[in-house]
């Protein structure tokens, strides 16, 4: 049996890096993730953040809520969606008043809306409050490791070719030269203002270094600017039709594990059932989510690795 | 070249299998297998085991836990184009583009005929190597030959280049390689030094140097003779590693030394050093190496380090706990094996009432680089809860208990920092540590910010 894919790490990243990110590499099988890489190289799957949590609305119903919140970092806006793919997190966010200091663990999911904006949300995984002593480690990390992909980034792009080896002699982790050299391909760096990420890094680690950040001191006009701006897309709000679209491919996905379940001991084969919902035009990751769900929900479990069975049949 | 049956496989039971019915086998095996094994052999497979007789789902099972198997060694194995400096023990298929430097013949007994062999050294810019060729390829000293389809092996500690059946030689032109001649052979043939924290499984023929950290001399049986082996570990500022030296050198705890010849074997995906009496041990005086003391409390290793390497003997890691795994908290036992029981159920020894009551984390680990799941067993358990294992033994039966305890876990340990200390190896699953040790971090923030603000002024 092929191993199971290793876990994806959680990349540090501030919200105006991964706010401008607009390039997406697709998994090329089954079991390789869709990734969002940013201007500034890094190749994200997954990220760890933490912020203000300002506001919150559920735009699900109150049986099946799906909540859509904001974080706030020193340099703008996560926006966070949860709803019952991730029920830990939507209890959450149900439970939670704004405004509060949050750490969040999530995946990264992307949309292109009709005229062409592309914007990025988070499907959180893990919610928790933190204090103000553990947010400004992860703003201080986050600045670090962006300080050291840039530095990663200048070095190559005064390569040509890219010579990675060279990079790993400088000093550069393997994570970091992948993400640069993704992030090589997918922008045109002539067009790209790496100086303006510079400075915002500037003004964070000042800012850090004063205490500006710590919530005792905090005033309340730092983070109003980004408490007024709303979210400008609707695209991630589900209406009724979207629910039932929802519970729809929960079904589909249902029905193919117990078709391609062929009555033995092991099940149905996740990479079939994978191929099978893609043929009726469902995504890799709606699929995926949709799998998690139903274990979730103790409609199907995994009896071997790869494969997925129904608990009733 | 693939030897094809065509008259009919007779199942047990009398009926036939027909070739829609393996095509079809064909496909959903490849299916589970996905690229990396190609059609015609799960074919050879899947007709080979209905030769033996054996149903369908019996052959379909078979087959795939033969190539399943051997797809993941053809993964860590296969080589592709290398140079000397890069080969690893058991590699196959590697593709090398070297000068030979020396080639002698010699006839050896191989199944009881006597064959002609040739030996000798090759050498390309990044080292050089004995190799054997086990036919006649028309080597010639000096010539400089693209190899296809060569294999490794250890000897002894050194790493030997076989050129065997599938092996392919193509003479090339004089002009490449040039800068090396056969005169020179002692300086390609440079011992390699390699820092303790980039030992690797399958190394050889290397040179490392370190401090001892501790030494034991144990007595072993090996192959039916007893033997001293002095074991230990050592380190520098990298990282350190577990040695077994085969031959008494008189190493001493704090004692600095540079080993040359020595190689690296795995345990788990641990590297371990090894050395014996074919090795030279010199002692150092002076040395820019961390004291004994810095080396055992040991540098914090970056998890995506681990990627290439393996594992790691005794490692710090410092990283946030970003999710629990379930099995963390209250857990019962079985008393004949300790595995943990399901509803008082053992996989081995069934129905269980009279459980042991254990208590553990399994948290994931993430560092920005990779992460690993972090195994705490019940004393670190119950210093991170502050409580006693009394308490929890005597609450177990309480309604609601267990659950109680998880989510005091994961209160206390869910983006929490921590460095943690214990050996990293790797399974199916990735990265993990049995933890030895685990405290929370705290950083002066301040400081660092001013740090990493210097180093963005500087770019």
């Amino acid at each position: 049996m092929a191993a199971r894919r290793k876990r994806e790490v959680a990349w540090r990243v501030f919200a105006f890096e991964l706010n401008s990110a607009t390039q997406v590499q697709a998994g090329n099988d089954a079991y390789e993730p869709n990734y969002i890489i940013t201007e500034a190289g890094a190749k994200i799957n997954r990220v760890f953040v933490t912020g203000i949590f300002t506001e919150k609305e559920n735009v699900g119903s109150e049986d099946d809520p799906l909540w859509r919140a904001r974080l706030i970092d020193p340099t703008g806006a996560f926006y966070i969606s949860a709803g019952r793919f991730q029920p830990d997190a939507a209890k959450t966010f149900s439970d939670l008043e704004p405004p509060q200091t949050l750490a969040l663990v999530g995946k990264i999911r992307t949309f292109t809306l009709d005229d062409g904006r592309f914007y990025v949300s988070i499907r959180p995984e893990m919610v928790k409050p933190i204090d103000t002593y553990a947010r400004n480690f992860w703003i201080f990390e986050s600045s670090k490791m962006l300080l050291h992909r840039l530095e990663c980034l200048r070095e190559a792009l005064k390569m040509d070719p890219l010579d990675e080896k060279n990079l790993l002699a400088l000093g550069y982790n393997k994570l970091e030269i992948t993400g640069v050299t993704a992030a090589l391909k997918a922008y045109n760096y002539n067009e790209v203002d790496l100086d303006r990420y510079e400075q915002q890094l500037n003004e964070i680690l000042v800012n850090l270094k004063d205490g500006i950040y710590d919530i005792e001191s905090l005033p309340t006009e730092i983070f109003s600017e980004h408490n007024q701006h709303k979210p400008e897309f609707e695209i991630d709000q589900p209406d009724d039709t979207q629910i039932a679209e929802m519970e729809a491919k929960e079904n589909l996905v249902r029905t193919l594990v117990d078709e391609l379940d062929s009555g033995d001991a092991k099940g149905a084969n996740y990479h079939q059932v994978l191929k099978a919902a893609e043929s009726k035009g469902m995504s890799r990751d709606d699929t995926e989510e949709c799998v998690n769900v139903l274990m979730t929900k103790g409609f199907i479990f995994e009896p071997t690795l790869g494969y997925l069975k129904s608990i009733e049949k | 070249m693939l030897i094809r049956v065509t008259e009919p496989y007779i199942r047990l039971g009398g009926k036939i299998i027909s070739e829609e019915q393996i095509a079809q086998l064909v496909d959903e095996i490849k299916q589970v297998l996905g690229e990396s094994v190609e059609e015609p052999v799960i074919e050879r497979e899947l007709r080979l085991f209905f030769s033996y007789g054996v149903g369908i789902s019996e052959a379909k099972r078979g087959v795939l836990k033969k190539l399943g198997d051997q797809q993941s060694k053809i993964l860590s194995g296969i080589g592709g184009d290398k140079n000397l400096l890069d080969v690893k023990d058991g590699e196959f298929s590697i593709n090398l583009k070297v000068k030979i430097m020396s080639v002698d013949t010699k006839t050896v007994t191989v199944d009881g005929e006597s064959k002609e062999i040739y030996y000798g050294i090759m050498a390309d810019e990044s080292a050089a190597l004995p190799f054997t060729a086990w036919q006649d390829f028309g080597l010639e000293k000096n010539s400089v030959l693209s190899i296809k389809s060569a294999y490794v092996k250890g000897f002894r500690g050194e790493l030997q280049i076989n050129l065997g059946n599938n092996t392919e030689v193509e003479n090339l032109k004089s002009g490449e390689l040039k800068n090396l001649t056969p005169e020179r052979l002692a300086e390609y043939q440079q011992q390699r030094e390699v820092e303790v924290g980039q030992l690797k499984p399958g190394m050889s023929n290397i040179t490392v140097i370190g401090r001892v950290i501790n030494v034991e001399a144990r007595e072993v049986t090996v192959k039916d003779t007893k033997k001293t082996v002095f074991s230990g570990s050592l380190g520098d500022s990298s990282g350190k590693v577990q040695f077994s030296a085969w031959h008494n050198f008189n190493l001493k705890p704090g004692d600095v030394i540079q080993i040359d010849k020595c190689y690296v074997k795995s345990w788990r995906g641990i590297p371990q050093l090894s050395f014996d009496e074919s090795s030279n041990v010199d002692f150092k005086e002076d040395t820019s190496l961390p004291s004994l003391e810095q080396i055992n409390t040991g540098a914090v290793r970056q998890l995506i380090d681990f990627e290439d390497l393996g594992g790691g003997f005794d490692t710090s890691i410092e990283g946030v706990v970003l999710e629990l795994r379930s099995g963390s908290g209250l857990i019962k036992r079985c008393p004949d094996c300790r595995r943990v029981l399901q509803d008082n159920q053992c996989m081995v020894h069934g129905a269980k009432t009279d459980g042991l009551i254990d208590i553990r984390v399994k948290a994931i680990v993430d560092d920005g680089t990779g992460s690993f799941m972090a195994v705490l067993g019940g004393a670190l358990t119950e210093e991170i809860l502050g409580i006693s294992s009394d308490e929890y033994r005597n609450n177990i039966d309480e309604p609601g208990y267990s659950d109680e305890i998880v989510t005091q876990l994961k209160d206390k340990m869910l983006t929490q920092r921590y460095r943690l200390r214990g050996n990293v190896t790797r399974d199916n699953f990735g990265l993990m540590m049995i933890v030895q040790e685990i405290s929370p971090i705290e950083t002066d923030i301040k400081l660092e910010t001013e740090k990493i603000l210097d180093e963005l002024r500087g770019i």
